[in-house]
């Protein structure tokens, strides 16, 4: 009901000259990131070359592998040789496992990406009709529970709820799998295709791989979806308390439309700002940093490579992983303000 | 709607109730962090180096006897026994300088090349010329030389020899107890060599080029990696057709998957998990096995007033011993009776401290420090044991007078503060990679500007003694000079002597067939699953 907007020729245009500044826009974000991220990378303390070297190596094989690593150059210089790089679509290598640190990221985003989508699909699903359902029966017994509920999922620390989830889900009740990741021991994952391992098993019709994946996906999603719906259930509520108050709603309400439909399409339509503005925020942030669930769940996401990596100064991982959370940030919100258009044909670009 | 939300119940219940699967014979570990980069001449985590441990065959090894202390119940290497593995025999010349290795033949590399002379050759010049490789550990076994030529020489496809530029009583260990001294399949990593990668490396970080009873056969960054039985094991293909490593990062789960019996072993447990979790627990077997391993109390003798030998000793005998193995490692530890550590050859048992504060007060009264001083200790903060030992020594010092300022710091700032020394004191984990006195003597208490040198101590005598005992090819002389070096630096009480910290196998108990070897590695193909 929203796409007609699309057939304007003229928006069309004006959508498409609004991304390509936001393309453009991107260098210069990105510059910046990067030069902070490898500053503050290496005012860690600690010295990467003696890390790489090892607990017992002598002064020469350190001085070897410094020199080899860079770091025996000033720091603007080790940037310009870095920026270099980054034109020539390197990112640089880790330390670690002497592979390019993008390999690395590319191999553990799906992961994260299909653990968040999949728990903040759940928790819109579970969030926006909750925040509507309390918001209609303002101030009814309903309208309190759901408080109670939202006020609970934002003040219990998820690695607390995960960690009861797996114990009386799996250690006492047997019904979910051991958090071992991603998909069941002794099962092969499905063919590599986009690594989304529900959508590759999908597409290649592998059953097996696709229930023990959706059976892994289950617990950590959970516990994601907790903590998520709680303010989504907040924003929508209010939001829509206040659309509710407004006079064309009094006016729906006069010409006799059905109740289902002034609130889904009437009010939900105009309460839908705040709440998308919210949703993009905190997905961008979730595919950033969901370092906790990773490590509970031993989830094999972005947020615990890259802790690991600042912990042993593996700076190219480091570098790597902040501007891919700076550009999917960038995206994420360049989709936003798109959505915008579609939910408020006000906005205009 | 309600419709819709039935059947989405439905399906989410529905998908609770499947099961995994694995085959009965595979062996499931559960490890604390990904792996990174397992070429055996540059790894170092603890996992990557297991991972070359498994895959590769050594030029020696050491023969397994039972543990002395029966109520262990398991194998372990024998420390005064070297056998080969890849070499059949080898001889030493009679002035100890020219080691002759006879190598097996009819080996076959994983990738159906030959194993011959060729490739030890090969794998030693690659371990001396890659950056980060293993040149310093060759030179301290004695080869020397701008590059490999001038030590290692191919007699014929079976015999290699090396030249020592003296005799060397680590050579022989360290070839056996070192994964780093991993023989590679030449000519299949000569296929893989690029003109800036002439030796590989990219590839041998996330693949193997093996002879061992197995090789890496899948990796899931993050979550798994798999090693699978090489069914042309020349020493017969193991009974277990695969390992395989799960990443379990959560330090609960990982009891929890034990307790389970999802896994068989789960690794990275602290002894104070171990104790409360697993003590007793149904299916469930905790090995408690002593290593060479010491952690110590580390004292900078060059800062004062740690450069006053009775200031030293006063704090050794105020340190509680007993309470901090028995409170903090629950008692998966012993008391370190001997500078050198455990299991060594000439170890002699003669260090005199112990919890005795009022000694304690006396010493630093005649030591001109009656009212104490204050002194800062710096320490892991990713070890849990360690913030305890750090409050019992804060207390512990207290007593005395000194005050004791705690620092915890990071991993990678610990590393850098190691090889600086930038501490009046710290908590330092030491272990000798070649089970050999020369070797934990010579990084201890020889070389005070080198790596290992915990307390900087620096002893003109001891260096002397370490120059002869290094070269000395008469056991009984050798044995004097140990232990004339042993009774000289306890004398000088350089740091504190904390504990020897137990090894803790965390096993399943239907698994036999563990052998515990001193460097902490396990190697999979004597295990057996009923």
């Amino acid at each position: 009901m929203w796409l007609p907007l699309i057939r304007d020729s003229e928006v069309n245009m004006r959508l498409f000259l609004f991304i390509i500044w936001r393309i453009f826009q991107l260098a210069p974000v990105l510059i910046g990131v990067s030069a902070i991220t490898f500053v503050s990378a290496r005012l860690l303390p600690g010295d990467a070359a003696i890390l790489a070297a090892g607990p017992t190596a002598s002064q020469e094989a350190i001085d070897e592998l410094r020199e080899e690593m860079r770091l025996d150059r000033p720091i603007w210089e080790q940037y310009g040789a870095y920026l270099r790089d980054v034109f020539q679509g390197n990112l640089g290598e880790s330390w670690r496992s002497r592979r390019p640190a993008t390999d690395e990221l590319f191999a553990r985003f799906p992961a994260s990406f299909e653990l968040v989508t999949f728990s903040m699909t759940l928790a819109v699903i579970m969030g926006v009709p909750l925040g509507v359902f309390a918001a209609v029966r303002h101030g009814g017994r309903l309208d309190q529970v759901v408080r109670m509920l939202s006020v609970g999922g934002i003040s219990i620390p998820i690695f607390w709820s995960g960690l009861m989830l797996i114990y009386v889900l799996f250690y006492l009740l047997h019904l979910a799998p051991a958090p071992i990741g991603r998909i069941g021991l002794g099962i092969s994952p499905p063919q590599h295709i986009t690594g989304l391992y529900i959508l590759d098993s999908l597409l290649t019709l592998d059953g097996r791989a696709l229930l023990s994946s959706l059976h892994h996906l289950m617990l950590p999603a959970i516990t994601m979806s907790i903590a998520m719906v709680a303010p989504i259930v907040r924003i929508t509520r209010s939001s829509m308390l206040d659309v509710l108050r407004e006079d064309h709603i009094r006016t729906a309400w006069a010409s006799g439309l059905s109740s289902r439909t002034i609130h889904f399409r009437d009010a939900l339509r105009n309460a839908l700002l705040p709440v998308i503005t919210l949703i993009a925020g905190y997905y961008g942030y979730s595919l950033g940093g969901e370092v906790l669930v990773e490590q509970i769940f031993s989830w094999p996401g972005m947020g615990r490579y890259s802790v690991d990596a600042i912990f042993n100064l593996d700076y190219a991982p480091v570098q790597a992983f902040v501007m891919l959370t700076a550009l999917l940030y960038i995206l994420i919100y360049t989709v936003v303000d798109i959505l915008y258009a579609f939910v408020d044909p006000r906005v205009r670009y | 709607m309600r419709y819709m939300a039935a059947v989405l119940t439905g399906v989410l219940l529905g998908i609770f109730v499947i099961g995994s699967a694995v085959a009965a014979m595979d062996i499931v570990i559960a490890i604390g962090g990904d792996v990174q980069g397992w070429d055996p001449s540059t790894a170092i985590e603890s996992e990557a180096t297991e991972i070359g441990w498994n895959c590769y065959d050594r030029l020696l090894q050491y023969g397994t006897i039972l543990a002395k202390d029966s109520s262990v119940g398991i194998a372990m290497a024998d420390l005064e026994r070297i056998e080969g593995q890849l070499a059949e025999s080898w001889e030493v010349s009679e002035d100890g300088t020219v080691v002759t290795m006879n190598l097996r033949q009819g080996v076959v590399f994983k990738s159906g090349n030959t194993f011959t002379a060729e490739d030890v050759r090969w794998s030693f010049e690659r371990k001396w010329n890659i950056s980060g490789g293993k040149a310093w550990v060759l030179r301290k076994f004695g080869l020397e030389g701008p590059d490999s030529t001038f030590w290692i020489e191919v007699l014929d496809d079976y015999t290699v020899r090396f030249k020592l530029n003296a005799p060397n009583s680590m050579f022989l260990p360290g070839l056996a107890n070192l994964p780093s001294m991993s023989i590679v399949d030449s000519g299949l990593l000569k296929q893989h060599a690029t003109d800036e990668d002439v030796y590989a490396q990219t590839f041998l970080n996330t693949d193997v080029a093996p002879t061992g009873p197995y090789y890496v056969e899948s990796y899931t960054t993050g979550s798994e990696i798999v090693l699978a039985a090489y069914e042309g094991y020349w020493g017969g293909k193991p009974a277990n057709d695969r390992v395989i490593y799960k990443v379990v990062p959560t330090e609960a789960n990982r009891v929890l998957l034990l307790k389970n019996g999802d896994v068989d072993f789960a690794y990275r447990l602290s002894p104070e998990i171990v104790s409360s979790q697993l003590d007793g627990a149904p299916g469930v077997n905790v090995v408690s096995v002593a290593t060479p391993a010491t952690v110590y109390f580390g004292l900078n003798n060059t800062r004062t007033p740690l450069d006053n030998v009775l200031v030293r000793e006063a704090i050794l005998y105020a340190i509680p011993y007993d309470d901090i193995i028995q409170n903090v490692l629950f008692g998966h530890a012993t008391f370190p009776r001997s500078p050198l550590a455990p299991g060594l050859q000439y170890r002699k048992e003669i260090i005199p401290y112990h919890y005795d504060p009022v000694l304690a007060r006396d010493l630093l009264a005649q030591a001109g420090y009656p009212e104490g001083f204050e002194m800062t200790l710096r320490y892991r903060i990713d070890i849990s044991e360690y913030e305890s030992i750090a409050l019992y020594m804060r207390d512990a010092l207290a007593e005395i007078g000194i005050t004791l300022v705690l620092d915890k710091i990071g991993a990678a700032e610990y590393a850098q503060i190691r090889g600086s020394r930038d501490y009046d004191s710290a908590l330092v984990y030491w272990i000798p990679y070649v089970a050999s006195p020369i070797y934990d003597l010579g990084y201890n208490w020889a070389d005070p500007q080198g790596c290992c040198s915990t307390a900087q101590y620096d002893n003109i005598e001891v260096k002397a003694l370490f120059e002869q005992a290094k070269v000395e090819t008469d056991p009984v002389k050798l044995e004097g000079l140990v232990n004339a070096i042993q009774k000289v630096v306890v004398d000088d009480a350089p740091l504190g002597w904390l504990y020897n910290p137990n090894w803790l196998v965390n096993m399943r108990d239907n698994i036999s067939g563990y052998v515990f070897t001193t460097n902490l590695q396990t190697r999979f193909n004597t295990l057996r699953k009923t």
